[in-house]
């Protein structure tokens, strides 16, 4: 099935250029217009980013590429929630500020990280295996970064803050499992297909490659000064 | 732990080696040249991508005739303007102006703010334009053509823990809302 494939490959590379990863401007002029608690445009502020993201959906569908059961994919993906939760909060609440270029650079690293992973890379070139549970909730701790630098550009006002960070966090988490439900129908579509052990090899070198790019592309942005 | 014929280490390097080439080739070709007007390889220049990167004005300018002087159906105004502002507080301040309309300001504030100096077109309602975003300023002077029919104006934000006071001095062709 080459068709299979080709969608699952082709929808990734077509949501890399369309989809600005930012929040998008008529949003942020929203956000600054309207003060206090706002439950509602926060949470699906925070479902947007997540859905939108394709550098954190690369990383989900890295993270359940191999993962068949049910379980396993709660375990991991709760690894990953309670990773960039943390940071998320911590992060906006603690006013740290992390330069969200490098930030998103590494979250491209983790992108290669887990698809190399699953090419079973550590064992073959190094002999070991690092604990993958615990590499997904690290790298959620970098990708909770990464949407904490994501609220602070929006320059919120402290009036109001803690509900709305906890809205966008809990609208994250929504926009996760959306695509977590989307990712895991097709890939279990793909799976039942006979080529399938064929195509993961080269699935995940594509991932690789993806991964390589986001890291390129946000250290351009980080020596450049200026986001694209 | 997969049915998946994993690649041998010879195999692994090659694939490893292969998607950094082709994602640096993708980077230094077209996301280079596109994003950030940067071309190494002359191939942006050659496909016209370092084109898409070229500084947009972001602002319509406003279509106007080209002599020195202009002239308005209403008299210039001057008002003097003093904008509480509470700790980490943020306000709008703005003015209404016809295309083409002209303004020039003053403002000061004892604290530092962050500031969006922005517009709405009438027929764009709900659209705001930046014209200029200052991180952390304590005054501003400035002028303004306004590029369209509408309101335009300031977002001040306070970025101290203190009430404070902005000083605003304008005159031009304007009315206030």
């Amino acid at each position: 099935m080459r068709f299979a494939k080709t969608i699952a490959v082709g929808l990734m590379c077509a949501a890399v250029p369309l989809l600005a990863h930012n929040v998008a401007a008529r949003d942020a002029a929203f956000l600054k217009q309207n003060q206090g608690t706002q439950i509602f445009p926060f949470l699906y502020l925070g479902a947007k980013h997540m859905v939108t993201g394709y550098d954190h959906l690369l990383f989900l569908f890295g993270v359940i590429f191999f993962l068949y059961r049910l379980k396993d994919v709660a375990v991991y993906v709760t690894c990953f929630a309670v990773g960039h939760s943390v940071t998320l909060l911590t992060g906006v609440l603690s006013g740290v500020h992390v330069n969200s270029f490098l930030v998103d650079a590494l979250i491209g690293l983790s992108v290669v990280y887990k698809a190399f992973d699953n090419l079973d890379g550590f064992r073959t070139l190094f002999g070991f295996q690092p604990n993958t549970k615990a590499m997904v909730l690290g790298f959620g701790l970098v990708h909770g970064f990464g949407l904490a630098t994501k609220l602070q550009e929006l320059h919120l006002a402290s009036n109001g803050l803690v509900g709305n960070l906890v809205s966008f966090n809990v609208g994250v988490e929504f926009g996760q499992l959306i695509a977590l439900v989307i990712i895991l129908f097709a890939m279990t579509w793909w799976r039942g297909t006979r080529d399938f052990i064929k195509h993961a090899v080269a699935a995940n070198v594509i991932v690789m490659m993806l991964g390589f790019l986001l890291m390129g592309y946000q250290l351009t942005g980080y020596y450049t000064g200026r986001a694209a | 732990m997969t049915p998946v014929m994993l690649p041998s280490r010879t195999g692994l390097l090659l694939r490893l080696g292969g998607a950094f080439v082709v994602a640096a080739a993708i980077l230094v070709g077209f996301v280079m040249p596109a994003e950030f007007q940067i071309d190494p390889t002359g191939f942006g220049k050659l496909t016209g991508l370092v084109k898409m990167a070229a500084p947009t004005t972001g602002v319509p300018v406003p279509v106007m005739n080209t002599t020195a002087a202009h002239t308005y159906s209403i008299p210039f105004r001057t008002d003097d303007i003093d904008i509480p502002l509470g700790k980490d507080g943020e306000l709008e301040y703005k003015v209404r102006m016809q295309s083409g309309g002209t303004l020039i300001y003053s403002w000061k504030c004892p604290e530092s703010l962050y500031i969006d100096f922005h517009g709405e077109a009438d027929k764009d309602p709900g659209k705001a334009v930046s014209y200029t975003v200052v991180q952390e300023a304590k005054e501003g002077h400035g002028s303004l053509i306004a590029p369209f029919t509408g309101i335009h104006g300031w977002f001040f934000q306070n970025q101290t823990d203190h009430v404070t006071v902005i000083h605003l001095k304008m005159s031009g062709f304007y009315e206030l809302i």
